[in-house]
């Protein structure tokens, strides 16, 4: 809602001011005469300034161009020096504007797009609609951070990591991902896996960390893992830590108790967070499910993958949203380097309008 | 409609007087013999405790940290009787963790985990005053629990009038049946706390097909101020102030079940 207040000699006048700042749908919510004498009139119109057309999108975006794109300005950021910092990327951006005009109609279609349910489409778009942005990319950034909570795992997490999922959720090259951005950040890192009885498991971990110029240690247990962990303490191993893990069916109670007593035993042992790595490429109902089952074991954050494949954001903001679980990291592309891109109300926002805050080009002066 | 047993005080825009009307509208309850808990649910700024002046050993950061049951981290509040030093009323206070904005990381599951421990708690006791942040964030939305009485504070000040506007429209879309009073605080007279009041409502009821109605309003009053300042309850600092008889009379008022027929229009949700 947008309120203006009018001071003017006398109504006739006020209500001249009113149509031409807020037009012909304003309405009046206050009038009196003030003790200057003045006819005083505060209106208030519901949404936006009017916009004789409003700018929509050609066509729905393509998250697949939108994660090229964000690579794109990622790598961009990155050769800037004053955007080096990761830190800075997991901020939420400055107010944006991406000339995309606000309309309910154009952010519920986006969402739908999605493959977001009824229910939170609608919540979203409330939510976007009462904070009174005129930009649509704003708005729906605004709707998000009511939403949901965006929580990036951090470049050097103090804790160590480990990383819990369903089969085929790519566990192992999120790992890998987070383990090249430490290396690229500065740090070292120590890699641990437990899936070591997954036939061609050990291979994959060791070529990860061949090419990560690392050792990937193998913990066959809880037992193992604990050995490993205090290890990490006694020697005050200040690295990086990673934790890869067998993948689960959740639904199966036998896989569920092992993985909860891997989960429990590591964080007595070393304060391990358990954290999601979520395919974005499943139905929404059965990863809500699923989600729901991995919060059990203290999960409280996801990395969602395989955005390219399923291109739709629907069922991952399902599961976090029915869950309470917050967004960290999306996988922006199958490399180790940069493969992670921190997720924000801004990051979700751009990949379902598939536009762009408008930068502006630097300039060169001519001498 | 029974007296509402969950009361949140809630304002959209800050600086309202919002958690001086939750510490005041707790010690005028209390003062009528009623059970009361204030809880801080500011959590990235909770201030309750300070406002009363009090240190509680334990507060919600301690449950947070596992450190307390959300029992243990309960800490009565007795006012002082005008007369002496005892014999005053009391009330209880689950405070935050006063300035540490170690609260405000919490992720929305712990959110509503603590609202579930709240509603849990609430059944010992005849009302539940519950201080919300500002703002429209998710932690504030989701600490609204459903069947609750939320008063929306608000000022003449256009900023306060929209954010109000906007909280009322997410708290409605939230839940459609919710209870939504309105309080108008820093009111110069009748006159202009109705103004004030109309203003925010008839925007509700033209934009959200709803009419909250009117709890409420507190005078512009001096003694607020020198009461905070001294950290002392204003019922028990300046009992005769025009602030605190508002408070005493809005809290009678909220004991009072709301009329059943509706003016034209109200409480209509698509119109």
């Amino acid at each position: 809602m947008r309120l203006r207040t009018f001071i003017a000699t006398d109504m006739a006048e006020a209500m001249q001011h009113v149509r031409r700042e807020l037009g012909p749908d304003a309405i009046i919510v206050s009038s009196f005469v003030n003790d200057a004498g003045d006819m005083e009139v505060t209106a208030a119109i519901e949404g936006r300034a009017q916009s004789s057309a409003p700018e929509r999108p050609a066509s729905l975006p393509d998250i697949e161009a939108s994660l090229e794109q964000m690579l794109r300005d990622r790598l961009r950021a990155q050769s800037s020096p004053r955007h080096r910092e990761y830190a800075a990327e997991a901020q939420p951006a400055a107010p944006v504007h991406s000339g995309m005009a606000f309309d309910e109609t154009l952010i519920a279609s986006a969402l739908d797009a999605q493959a977001v349910p009824a229910s939170l489409r609608d919540a979203l778009v409330a939510a976007a609609s009462a904070l009174g942005h005129d930009d649509a990319l704003a708005a729906l950034a605004h709707a998000f951070e009511v939403r949901f909570t965006f929580e990036p795992v951090p470049l050097h997490p103090q804790s160590p990591v480990m990383l819990v999922g369903l089969p085929g959720s790519g566990k192992t090259v999120t790992m890998a991902k987070l383990a090249a951005n430490a290396l690229i950040g500065g740090g070292a890192v120590d890699l641990i896996t437990t899936d070591v009885a997954r036939a061609g498991a050990a291979v994959q971990s060791e070529a990860y960390g061949k090419l990560l110029d690392t050792s990937v240690r193998p913990a066959a247990n809880l037992d193992e893992l604990s050995l490993l962990l205090d290890g990490r303490a006694e020697t005050r191993n200040a690295k990086t830590c990673f934790i890869d893990t067998t993948s689960i069916n959740p639904f199966d109670r036998s896989e569920f108790a092992a993985l909860k007593r891997l989960t429990g035993g590591a964080r007595l042992a070393a304060n391990v967070e358990p954290l999601l790595v979520l395919s974005a490429a499943g139905d929404a109902l059965v990863l809500s499910e699923a989600a729901a089952e991995f919060a059990q074991l203290g999960v409280r954050r996801l990395i969602a993958t395989q955005l390219d494949i399923a291109r739709r954001l629907g069922a991952i903001l399902t599961a976090a949203d029915r869950n309470g679980l917050a967004l960290a990291q999306l996988s922006v592309t199958p490399y180790l380097a940069r493969g992670l891109a921190s997720m924000n109300p801004l990051v979700c926002a751009r990949l379902i309008l598939g536009t762009h805050e408008k930068h502006a080009e630097p300039q060169t002066a001519a001498v | 409609m029974t007296s509402p047993r969950m009361i949140q005080i809630a304002s959209g825009k800050g600086g309202v007087g919002k958690t001086w009307l939750s510490v005041t509208l707790a010690e005028a309850l209390a003062a009528m013999h009623r059970n009361v808990l204030l809880f801080d649910g500011d959590l990235g700024l909770a201030n309750v405790d300070v406002q009363l002046g009090l240190s509680p050993a334990l507060d919600l950061g301690s449950v947070i940290a596992g450190r307390a049951q959300i029992e243990e981290a309960i800490t009565t509040y007795e006012i002082p009787s005008v007369a002496g030093a005892t014999g005053g009323v009391k009330f209880d206070v689950l405070a935050g963790k006063s300035g540490s904005g170690v609260l405000s990381a919490l992720t929305r599951s712990e959110i509503a985990s603590i609202a579930r421990a709240l509603t849990r708690l609430s059944e010992r006791y005849a009302h539940v005053v519950t201080d919300l942040a500002a703002g429209l964030d998710q932690s504030v939305m989701t600490l609204c629990t459903p069947g609750s009485t939320t008063l929306v504070v608000v000022t003449d000040e256009p900023t306060s009038l929209t954010d109000a506007y906007a909280f009322i429209k997410l708290m409605s879309l939230q839940d459609a049946q919710a209870d939504i009073r309105v309080v108008v605080n820093f009111a110069n007279d009748r006159d202009h706390a109705w103004r004030t009041y109309s203003a925010l409502t008839n925007a509700c009821k033209t934009f959200l097909g709803i009419n909250p109605p009117l709890a409420g309003f507190i005078p512009r009053d001096d003694l607020v101020r020198d009461a905070i300042r001294h950290q002392s309850p204003i019922l028990f600092r300046h009992p005769q102030a025009k602030a605190s008889e508002a408070v005493r009379k809005l809290a009678r008022e909220l004991l009072v079940p709301l009329p059943q027929a509706a003016p034209q229009g109200a409480l209509r949700r698509g119109a």
